[in-house]
C-alpha cells in the first residue's frame, strides 16, 4: 500500500514542472495595477444615480430643513397612532343598549339580589359595565370549605 | 514565510496600509508564483487561474485595513486564495475545460521522472503531454476539498500543520483527506502504477 501511495505521490510531483508562459509574472503585476486603476475610476451605483440627477436638475439640492420636516412628520404620525388606539370609538347601538340596561337597573332593582353589586363609575368604559362585574353572586351547590 | 533577507511581510503590510502602493506590489510579486501553483493545480486552467489570482490580490488589498496580524500574511492570503478557489471550483462543477501550461523541459532531468519512466512501461510509452493530461484529468475527478490537500501536500510540498492552519481543519483531517484522495487517484491512474 505504501509503495502504491509513493508512486502516486511521485507522479503528482511531476506537476511541479508545469509552468505558466514566459513573462507571465511580470505581466500579472502590470495587469493587477491596471485593474486597480479601473476599480478606482469606476463610480458606485449610488454615485452614478446622484450624478444623473444632478445632470437633470443642475440646481437640485436636498435642503437641510427637509430632514427636520421628515423627522417631525414621523413623530406626529407615531403620536397619532398611539392616541387613536386608546380612544377607540364605541358603536352607537352598543351605547344605546348599555344606557337602557342602566336605566332599568336604577329604576327597578331586582328583588332577588341580596346584595346588589355596586359598579363604581370609574370602572365604566363609556356606558358599558366592566366585564369583571357580575350582576349576581355566582350560585353554587358545593359545600363551603371548612378547615 | 519567505522572509530571509527580504523586507519582512509585516513591514510591507504596514507600508501598504499607509498608502505605499509599491509595498503591496512587492507582496504581489512575492506571492504570485506560490499562489499560482495552488490555484492552477485546482483548476487545471491557466485563464481561470489568472482571473482568480487577480481577484484574490484585489480582495486582499481591499481587506488589508482589517488584517489584524493574528496569523501571518502568508497564511492570510493563502486562506483567501483557498476560499475563492474552492467556491469557484464548486460553482463550475463538472463543466471544466483543461487549459494546461507547458511542462518545463527540466522535467526530463528530474530524478522522479527518470525513475517513473524507468520503472513503468506505460509512463515510458506515454508522451509527456499525454501523461500531463491524464494527471490533470485524474485531479479534476477528486472533490474540491480532496484536491486542495493533494495540491498543497503532494505538489506544493507544504507540511500537514501548515495545510491544517490554512484550511482551518485539524491535522488528522488533513491526513485522512490525503489518504482517501490517494486511494481514489490510484484507481484513476491504475495504468501508471509501478508493478
Amino acid at each position: 500500500m505504501n509503495q502504491e501511495q509513493d508512486s502516486i505521490a511521485a507522479l503528482l510531483r511531476l506537476k511541479r514542472h508545469e509552468r505558466p508562459p514566459e513573462g507571465y509574472y511580470e505581466d500579472f503585476l502590470r495587469e493587477f495595477r491596471r485593474r486597480q486603476r479601473v476599480e478606482l475610476m469606476k463610480p458606485s451605483l449610488r454615485e452614478l444615480l446622484f450624478e444623473r440627477l444632478a445632470d437633470l436638475w443642475p440646481d437640485f439640492r436636498i435642503p437641510a430643513y427637509a430632514y427636520g420636516a421628515v423627522g417631525l412628520l414621523a413623530i406626529s404620525i407615531s403620536a397619532w397612532i398611539l392616541t387613536s388606539d386608546e380612544l377607540a370609538p364605541v358603536a352607537d347601538s352598543q351605547l344605546a343598549t348599555a344606557d337602557a340596561i342602566r336605566m332599568e337597573l336604577h329604576s327597578n332593582p331586582p328583588a332577588q339580589l341580596p346584595n346588589p353589586v355596586e359598579i363604581p363609575q370609574r370602572h365604566m368604559v363609556g356606558s358599558l359595565p366592566p366585564h369583571h362585574a357580575l350582576p349576581t353572586r355566582p350560585a353554587t351547590k358545593d359545600e363551603p370549605f371548612s378547615f | 514565510m519567505e522572509e530571509t533577507d527580504a523586507t519582512p511581510d509585516q513591514e510591507l503590510v504596514e507600508r501598504s496600509r499607509q498608502g505605499d502602493p509599491t509595498a503591496f506590489d512587492e507582496l504581489v510579486v512575492r506571492y504570485t508564483p506560490r499562489l499560482y501553483g495552488l490555484v492552477y493545480n485546482m483548476t487545471s486552467n491557466h485563464e481561470d487561474t489568472n482571473d482568480l489570482l487577480q481577484e484574490v490580490f484585489a480582495k486582499a488589498y481591499r481587506a488589508l485595513p482589517g488584517f489584524r496580524g493574528k496569523s501571518s500574511f502568508y497564511t492570510w492570503i493563502h486562506t483567501i486564495a483557498v476560499n475563492r478557489t474552492i467556491n469557484f471550483v464548486k460553482r463550475r462543477g463538472k463543466r471544466y475545460h483543461l487549459s494546461l501550461n507547458d511542462v518545463d523541459t527540466a522535467v526530463e532531468n528530474d530524478p522522479e521522472f527518470i525513475e517513473a519512466t524507468a520503472s513503468s512501461d506505460p509512463v515510458r510509452e506515454t508522451n509527456l503531454k499525454e501523461l500531463q493530461k491524464k494527471l490533470n484529468e485524474a485531479m479534476q475527478k477528486l472533490s474540491a476539498n480532496h484536491r486542495m490537500v493533494v495540491t498543497m501536500f503532494d505538489i506544493q510540498g507544504l507540511p500537514h500543520a501548515e495545510i491544517a492552519k490554512i484550511l482551518g481543519i485539524s491535522e488528522g483531517t488533513v491526513r485522512s483527506r490525503l489518504f482517501y484522495a490517494h486511494r481514489q487517484l490510484q484507481n484513476y491512474l491504475e495504468e501508471f502504477r509501478r508493478p
